[in-house]
């Protein structure tokens, strides 16, 4: 379990310490502890069936955890015998899917948490609209009438409405399409920014997670394995289960001598932390760089080309050792299956020791 | 159109009251008209013809105060739930059609003896002697026959002839009916459990089941089967109306003390268990009395009257010249009549 | 739990009752009574009876629903109308149309077309559903790889139907069992009218329990039957509509012969007895129009039909609540449990209660209370698929956004999900309630002195043949049916919780 690195000196809009929870015989939270900084965005990231809904439930308070506190705001709304229901703790809540109301319209349903005079006014669903990204006119529809992606919106608009300070999303991008997904969550983070709401959302996109978030903290099995920046967790995973779950990953082995280790990738930079000794180094994909013939680098054979346009992944088998390998270069200049190239490793890598 | 809960159960509430106004007003609930108010309720359990009933039922009132209210079934179905319901039960009165009924609900101890002067009011014949209950009609077995069809040298000359294989597919009874069960159970007194069992399996290759005697005779008259077993009064009613379903049709009373002519008698007793044992005197003793007698016969019934002194209505053939074959009521056994037509696959 | 756990043991007594029963009076008894040639005689007919209406009806119901939904037949939305509305018309109405015209129905001839004209559109709905929800893409496949229009419905078409052709032959063929009036008036004995002949000779003798045995074991058999070939889909529930038309079929030369199919079924099945009704009714003889009695039978059976209708569904409530709410092992048994219901024809249910409550509930008996028990025993499982379908309209996640967005279980209740489930429970309780306006069977033997329903008073007329009378019995119970039969034709109600 890692604590998180990130500073403690603003206020926290969630605490959470030693959280557990079973069904039945299933340990679905092993004391978990983490911090969500105000007006940030977290992100839970894990394989499914790790836990991170229920989390993300046991914050919302619509379940109870069997040990464990939950602050929210500094106050203690779960744990030591207290526990405050889930509409008393003003905290938003996105479900996979929206789930909008069916029985009602768009503006009902956006302002279903409003009272008094705010739901009856049209403003604020107006206003909610605007900071959604859709047309007024949506108002008088039906969820059935609208996309995928604008149901996502409206169910957004609608957790905002009653301005809560925390707002919970259980893998809200996960149902549209893959076109759809950047824009609704760049929208969705500009709406956050506007209201300064704190968000944590829960995904097992690591792409997702890696660019919507300030902090991420990466799930399995119940615990977290690391919670920093999506560049921490990136660059530096805790372990090897945390690289290669966030992204592709090249693993050497291979000794380390003063911050150097030579592979049959060619010599391999050591991030500070470790010496000495044998490891197993990380090398990332973008890390592999095509060099000219006169520059330090091993050969390999281009197997097969995945061309994406904007980028490039080359399938490459390396000449001395036979490792086949992955590479990605940018689109500007794709080398042709079956040549032979020079590659070289950018950047230090990450090393960890062998019984990890 | 989105079904809209609220006006369903508005609309049913008040459906359900009216339901419980309409079930609190019997359809056997006489008017009482003229009497005093606060004489008790008699509970009839009647399996007699319902539109008889409620004309003798109405008279009695008339002349006692007493209310009855009428459940109406089966001679059988009635029978056995009186035996069912034993001590708790809420009859007071039993009145059938026929008489194996009421022997079996005797066997079982459920009357209490009939007072003696209803008892007087009848021949002794109609009556057990144990006097556990006393009859107040009769009715004669007939053989009915599509005119066209039948000659009269084809014409059967017992009720046993109708097993013989000449009569395969040509005749039609009402198998599940208490009706035709009693004659069985007259065949049975008179014949022996051997013979009846081998007419009834005749009967099962040759007979027509219909539901009811109506339905047998309206099948003769239409020339589907050409003859049918049932009760004399059916005829007589229909030609009393429009004849539309017996003008094709004759009646032969066997005669000669034949098991065919076997005289079904209507019976009518006091429940033991009883909470209003005199008034259930009055009744009974009402349905064999002159008075109840002569509304028997001026009504469309046509069944015979048998009180002292009482006169069948015009158009039947007497009673005097039926002949029908002696029997002692007590031993029609109508359990063992349907033991040995469930053997034969009547029932 | 407990309360539904109490629940599904009041709506099993009828089965517990049979069971028991059979085991007092010993194996031999049984025997004896049940290895007769008469039971013989009754299996055969009902077996013939089940084999050829199930068949029948499921070569018109599909045929019918092709013409409806694939092809280009001239005035589609009205026949589909007119092919549903035979619901409306209780099968002993049917039958009464019939025999009172003629007495030449009767036999197994007459009772094979007399049921299937009545019961084929429990399979033409859920097919016709089914058909309006099939991706169009598996079709034109099919034809892409070379088979022909028959060819392919015969191997792409027909299994992807066999979930729905297999519910509504099942419900046909229990149907089919617990029938009586019909079969009675056509004079072919079958269980439930044997079973009806016994007790109205013995009342709740031996021979009628067995017979109520061998009865109630052929529709457990069917109804095991039927959950190994369909496994968990109960209903034939569909998705979401399917992703573009499907291209219908055009007729051609094909559609007078068609029109002709279409319109002759629909004479034979709505137009003869509701025409042999309007002839009684204007000249019938046997009586006047006593207009007090039908105020006072209406009356009576609207009261029994909504206090039914309403305490069925209240039961039926917190059991289809656990099950949708708490999966689990118990919950499972109990949804299995009540399942079974459909299983226990209304006779066998009125003669258990009538066993039963002499013996244990002297109180109750011969009272409305058990007869509206019995009734809201036999719909149970109705009531089930019904409140199972309503509930599944608000599912939990509803009360979790609602309860974030600061309302509380009152709150949600009242803003969220009742307005969600109010129409599935509305469709649900008007079901009940016409299955009871037109229930016969256990009404004859349950009902306390004096009270007479529509349907009692109707057959009473009918036994005396006084079908003049009988008529505006008949018409009534029609008239009330009619409204819930349209519901059936909406396409809201894809789920067949007949």
């Amino acid at each position: 379990m890692t604590t998180s690195r990130m500073t403690t000196s603003r206020m926290t809009s969630v605490t959470v310490r030693n959280l557990t929870k079973s069904f039945d015989s299933t340990t679905v939270l092993r004391g978990i502890d983490l911090t969500v900084p105000e007006e940030s965005v977290t992100a839970i990231l894990g394989p499914s069936g790790c836990g991170k809904t229920t989390l993300l439930r046991l914050i919302a308070g619509f379940d109870g955890p069997d040990e464990g506190e939950i602050f929210l705001r500094g106050q203690l709304v779960c744990g030591g015998g207290r526990f405050v229901a889930p509409q008393h703790r003003r905290v938003g809540y996105v479900p996979q899917e929206g789930a909008l109301f069916p029985h009602l319209s768009v503006a009902g349903n956006i302002s279903f948490g409003l009272r008094g005079s705010e739901r009856r006014d049209g403003h604020r669903v107006e206003e909610l609209l605007e900071l959604v990204g859709l047309e007024p006119v949506v108002q008088q529809r039906f969820p059935h009438q609208l996309s995928g992606g604008q149901q996502q919106r409206v169910a957004l608009a609608r957790a905002l409405a009653p301005r809560p300070s925390l707002i919970l999303l259980d893998e809200p991008f996960s149902s549209l399409d893959a076109a759809l997904r950047e824009g609704t969550g760049r929208a969705v983070l500009e709406a956050l920014k506007a209201t300064h709401t704190t968000a944590l959302l829960v995904t097992h996109d690591q792409s997702e997670a890696l660019s919507l978030a300030d902090q991420v903290a990466v799930m399995r099995d119940g615990t977290l394995a690391q919670v920093g920046t999506p560049h921490e967790v990136y660059r530096a995973p805790a372990d090897l289960g945390v690289a290669e779950f966030v992204g592709a990953a090249v693993i050497v082995d291979a000794d380390v001598v003063d911050g150097w280790a030579s592979s049959d990738l060619g010599p391999l930079a050591v991030m500070p932390g470790f010496d000495t000794g044998p490891a197993r180094l990380l090398v990332r994909p973008e890390q592999i760089e095509l060099v000219g013939s006169s520059q330090v680098g091993v050969e390999a054979r281009v197997v097969d080309v995945s061309y994406f346009g904007h980028d490039a992944a080359l399938h490459l088998e390396v000449l001395a050792s036979g490792r086949l390998v992955t590479a990605r270069v940018s689109g500007t200049s794709v080398p042709v299956p079956d040549t032979v190239v020079r590659v070289s490793v950018t950047g230090p890598v990450a090393a960890y020791s062998p019984e990890v | 159109m989105r079904f809209n809960a609220r006006v369903a159960s508005a609309a049913g509430l008040v459906a359900v009251v009216l339901g419980v106004a309409a079930c609190g007003t019997s359809n056997g609930t006489t008017d009482p008209g003229s009497g005093s108010g606060d004489r008790a309720t008699l509970t009839l359990y009647n399996a007699q013809h319902e539109d008889l009933m409620k004309l003798m039922v109405a008279d009695f009132t008339k002349a006692t105060g007493i209310k009855v209210n009428m459940r109406n079934g089966e001679d059988f179905e009635l029978a056995n739930q009186l035996v069912q319901e034993g001590a708790a039960s809420p009859a007071d009165v039993f009145v059938t059609e026929n008489s194996p009924a009421m022997t079996l609900v005797d066997s079982k101890g459920l009357f209490v003896p009939v007072d003696d002067a209803a008892l007087a009011q009848v021949p002794p014949q109609f009556a057990p002697s144990d006097k556990g209950w006393v009859g107040f009609a009769a009715r004669s077995t007939v053989f009915i026959y599509n005119a066209e069809q039948v000659k009269a040298a084809a014409l059967p000359t017992s009720i046993m002839d109708l097993a013989k294989p000449e009569w395969k597919d040509k005749v039609g009874i009402s198998a599940a009916g208490a009706d035709f069960q009693a004659i069985v159970s007259a065949v049975l007194a008179l014949k022996g459990e051997p013979a009846t069992a081998a007419w009834l399996t005749g009967l099962k290759d040759n007979a027509k089941v219909y539901q009811g005697n109506g339905a047998v005779m309206k099948a003769v008259n239409a020339g589907e089967i050409q003859g049918g077993v049932i009760y004399h009064y059916y005829w007589y009613k229909d030609q009393a109306e429009s004849g539309a379903n017996s003008n094709n049709v004759k009646q032969l009373f066997f005669g000669n003390q034949d098991p065919g002519a076997f005289l079904s008698i209507s019976g009518a007793g006091v429940i033991k268990s009883s909470k209003h044992p005199a008034e259930a005197q009055q009744l009974v003793k009402y349905l064999n009395s002159p008075a109840g007698q002569k509304v028997l016969a001026d009504s469309k019934a046509l069944e015979y009257p048998i009180g002292n002194g009482a006169t069948a209505n015009k158009v039947l053939k007497p009673l005097s010249e039926l002949s029908p074959p002696t029997v002692d009521v007590t031993t029609l056994n109508g359990p063992k009549v349907v033991e040995l037509m469930q053997q034969a696959g009547l029932l | 739990m407990l309360l539904s756990g109490l629940i599904v043991l009041v709506a099993l007594i009828p089965l517990f009752f049979v069971i028991g029963y059979v085991v007092s009076i010993g194996w031999d008894q049984a025997i004896a009574l049940t290895w007769r040639p008469r039971v013989g005689e009754l299996l055969r007919n009902t077996g013939l009876l089940v084999a050829g209406c199930v068949t029948l009806a499921s070569v018109i119901g599909t045929g019918m629903a092709w013409l409806v939904e694939r092809t280009s037949l001239p005035g589609r939305r009205v026949w589909n109308v007119l092919l549903v509305a035979p619901l409306a018309v209780p099968a002993f109405v049917n039958s009464f149309g019939w025999v009172s015209l003629t007495a030449k129905v009767e036999g197994y001839a007459g009772a094979l077309m007399i049921v299937t004209l009545s019961y084929y559109p429990l399979v033409y709905l859920p097919v016709a559903a089914m058909l309006r929800g099939l991706d169009p893409a598996l079709e034109e496949t099919a034809a892409a790889l070379g088979y022909g229009p028959w060819s392919t419905f015969v191997r792409v078409v027909l299994p992807q139907l066999r979930p729905a052709l297999l519910g509504g032959s099942l419900i046909v063929a229990l149907h089919l069992l617990a029938e009586f009036g019909a079969l009675q008036m056509l004079r072919f004995p079958t269980f439930t009218t044997a079973i009806y002949d016994q007790y109205r000779s013995s009342f709740n003798g031996p021979a009628a329990n067995m017979l109520a045995a061998v009865l109630l074991l052929s529709c457990l058999l069917l109804l095991t039957l039927e959950l190994r070939l369909r496994g968990h889909q109960r209903y034939a529930r569909l998705g979401g509509g399917s992703a573009r038309d499907i291209p219908r079929r055009r007729l051609g030369r094909a559609a007078v012969p068609s029109l002709v199919a279409v319109g002759g079924l629909t004479t034979l099945a709505l137009g003869v007895p509701i025409g042999s009704l309007v002839f009684w009714l204007v000249t019938g003889s046997s009586t006047g129009f006593p207009l007090g009695d039908l105020a006072a039978r209406t009356a009576t059976s609207l009261g029994l039909g909504a206090a039914g209708a309403i305490l069925t569904m209240a039961l039926a409530l917190p059991i289809a609540w656990l099950c949708v709410r708490r999966r689990g092992r118990l919950t499972m048994l109990l949804e299995r449990s009540t399942y079974f219901g459909n299983a226990v024809p209304g006779i066998v249910v009125a003669l258990a209660l009538v066993t039963v409550t002499i013996r244990f509930a002297q109180p109750v008996y011969q009272t409305v209370v058990l007869l509206v028990v019995a009734y809201a025993i036999m719909f149970l499982p109705r009531a089930m698929v019904s409140v199972r379908a309503a509930l599944v309209q608000a599912p939990p996640v509803y009360d979790d956004v609602s309860h974030a967005l600061g309302s509380g279980p009152l709150e949600t209740l009242r803003r969220v999900t009742l307005p969600l489930i109010a129409p599935g429970l509305g469709a649900g309780t008007a079901l009940v309630f016409l299955a009871i306006v037109t229930e016969l069977t256990a009404t004859l033997l349950l009902a306390p002195i004096g009270t007479q329903t529509l349907a009692t008073q109707f057959w009473s007329n009918t036994s005396s043949m006084a079908y003049g009378a009988a008529a505006p019995y008949a018409a009534l119970m029609v008239l009330l049916s009619a409204p819930v039969t349209v519901l059936l034709t909406r396409d809201r109600w894809r789920s067949m919780p007949i």
